[in-house]
């Protein structure tokens, strides 16, 4: 029995010898127990090989469906993260905490003299990227899913619903920017740099956000010669008026 | 000519939420009111409807799915099916109440992918439920050559020579191909 086994691998495999291929097919053409094994080892070679190699498409599609599930369907099979909890307590003590942390960076960042463009930059992601608005409209509530994930700090599946959201939607610049946004929080700088440079590169928009969160970006990385090539953008940034010139204007005084 | 409802079938294998969500849109509702109106619950519906989804997905992947009616008619059939399926287990009444005005323009052909499409995921399942009963050495060694890597290379990661590898594979099919056959589901799935 195993014999058949090894002889169905050996064939499948490509391994045979032309004459051991050529007898292999005559038994098979023979033998109808020896067939109906070959193609369930067919079969079953093929299934497991298709769902290795999609995998990760098939988690990333079940939760996608997991999420639309819950807003669909009253009992959601899987739990939907709130986007916020009422009546915690923890919450709310974390929140003042965030409001009084906020108040020391703003009173740190108003008395000192010793403010550097990297800080500022620094202080710009915490104060500014932390927390994405939800400014979309209802069609585009997969991206909204994605806001509330990225503002719970879950920034895997974030980047799952904004990449989804690019990858079928290449015209949607504020996925792209969130995809960008994501890398730079969670501090894989050369990624984010690939994500602005092709957000920059959209010359269609009115307002781009691009050039300014590749600056960002490049503070944040802070390698050899980032913090020049940080200080270019933002000059070109200013001169441009693009979006972001106020704050760059800002930073480029503290160079 | 493609049917245009096969724009659903595109949006599940690229994962496109924005017209995934119209198809919850669309679609939901009457697959609520079919599993309501049949000993379910809210919970059953949704789970019966992703579940019909990802079945979609699974045949489609294969790159052996061509939509010929509407996906709601095709959405309806998935989920009749399975919805019965799950009574027949927890042996309570059979379906009864079903709404299927309009859904006459159904021909024999979606009737065949629509079993097929259940007869897949539930195979897949059958396997993955039968490999996972399997000793950690076979199962490492029949993952990693349907990875896509040659038995050379999984030879190599494994640190075995090619030959005993190539032996290992085969006997290690051997034991999953039992396992599978003395399901009592195996002869119910087309293989």
């Amino acid at each position: 029995m195993n014999d058949n086994f090894e002889k169905i691998e050996s064939y499948l495999n490509g391994s045979m010898t032309a004459e051991e291929k050529s007898r292999f097919e005559k038994e098979l053409a023979e033998n109808n127990e020896l067939q109906q094994l070959f193609n369930l080892y067919g079969t079953i070679n093929t299934e497991m090989y298709n769902a290795e190699k999609y995998s990760d498409r098939e988690a990333a599609l079940k939760n996608t469906l997991s999420q639309l599930n819950g807003k669909y369907f009253k009992e959601p099979s899987a739990p939907v993260i709130p986007m916020r909890q009422k009546n915690s307590f923890p919450r709310r003590m974390m929140a003042v905490a965030a409001g009084l942390i906020l108040i020391l960076v703003a009173y740190f960042a108003f008395f000192s003299n010793r403010n550097t463009p990297t800080r500022l930059a620094d202080q710009y992601v915490k104060q500014e990227l932390m927390h994405l608005s939800q400014t979309m409209d209802g069609a585009k509530d997969s991206l909204q899913q994605g806001i509330a994930a990225y503002n719970n700090k879950e920034y895997e599946k974030a980047l799952q619903l904004f990449e989804a959201v690019y990858a079928t939607h290449p015209d949607n610049s504020d996925a792209l920017r969130y995809v960008g946004t994501v890398y730079l929080v969670t501090k894989e700088y050369d990624k984010a740099l690939e994500k602005f440079d092709d957000l920059a590169a959209k010359k269609e928009l009115f307002s781009n956000a691009g050039p300014f969160l590749k600056a960002v970006t490049l503070l944040q990385r802070n390698s050899t010669g980032d913090k020049a090539a940080a200080k270019a953008i933002l000059e070109e940034i200013v001169e441009d008026k693009q979006e972001g010139s106020t704050a760059a204007e800002q930073w480029l005084k503290s160079w | 000519m493609q049917h245009p409802d096969q724009k659903y079938v595109e949006a599940l294998l690229n994962n496109d939420p924005l017209v995934l969500e119209e198809l919850y849109e669309k679609f939901s509702a009457r697959i609520k009111w079919m599993i309501l109106q049949n000993s379910g619950t809210e919970t059953d519906a949704a789970d019966i409807f992703q579940d019909a989804l990802m079945s979609i997905y699974n045949k489609a992947k294969t790159g052996d799915f061509e939509l010929t009616c509407p996906m709601e008619a095709f959405l309806y059939l998935i989920c009749k099916n399975k919805w019965l399926n799950v009574l027949n287990k927890r042996k309570t009444q059979k379906v009864t109440n079903t709404d299927t005005e309009g859904f006459n323009y159904i021909g024999e052909d979606s009737f065949r992918l629509a079993e097929d499409c259940v007869m897949h995921q539930e195979r897949s399942a059958l396997l993955a439920e039968k490999l996972s009963e399997m000793g950690e050495s076979c199962k490492n060694l029949l993952k990693l050559s349907w990875s896509g890597l040659s038995m050379d290379e999984v030879a190599k990661k494994l640190k075995v020579s090619y030959a005993y590898a190539r032996k290992k594979k085969s006997e290690c099919m051997a034991k999953l191909i039992t396992l599978v056959k003395q399901s009592p589901k195996f002869n119910s799935l087309k293989w």
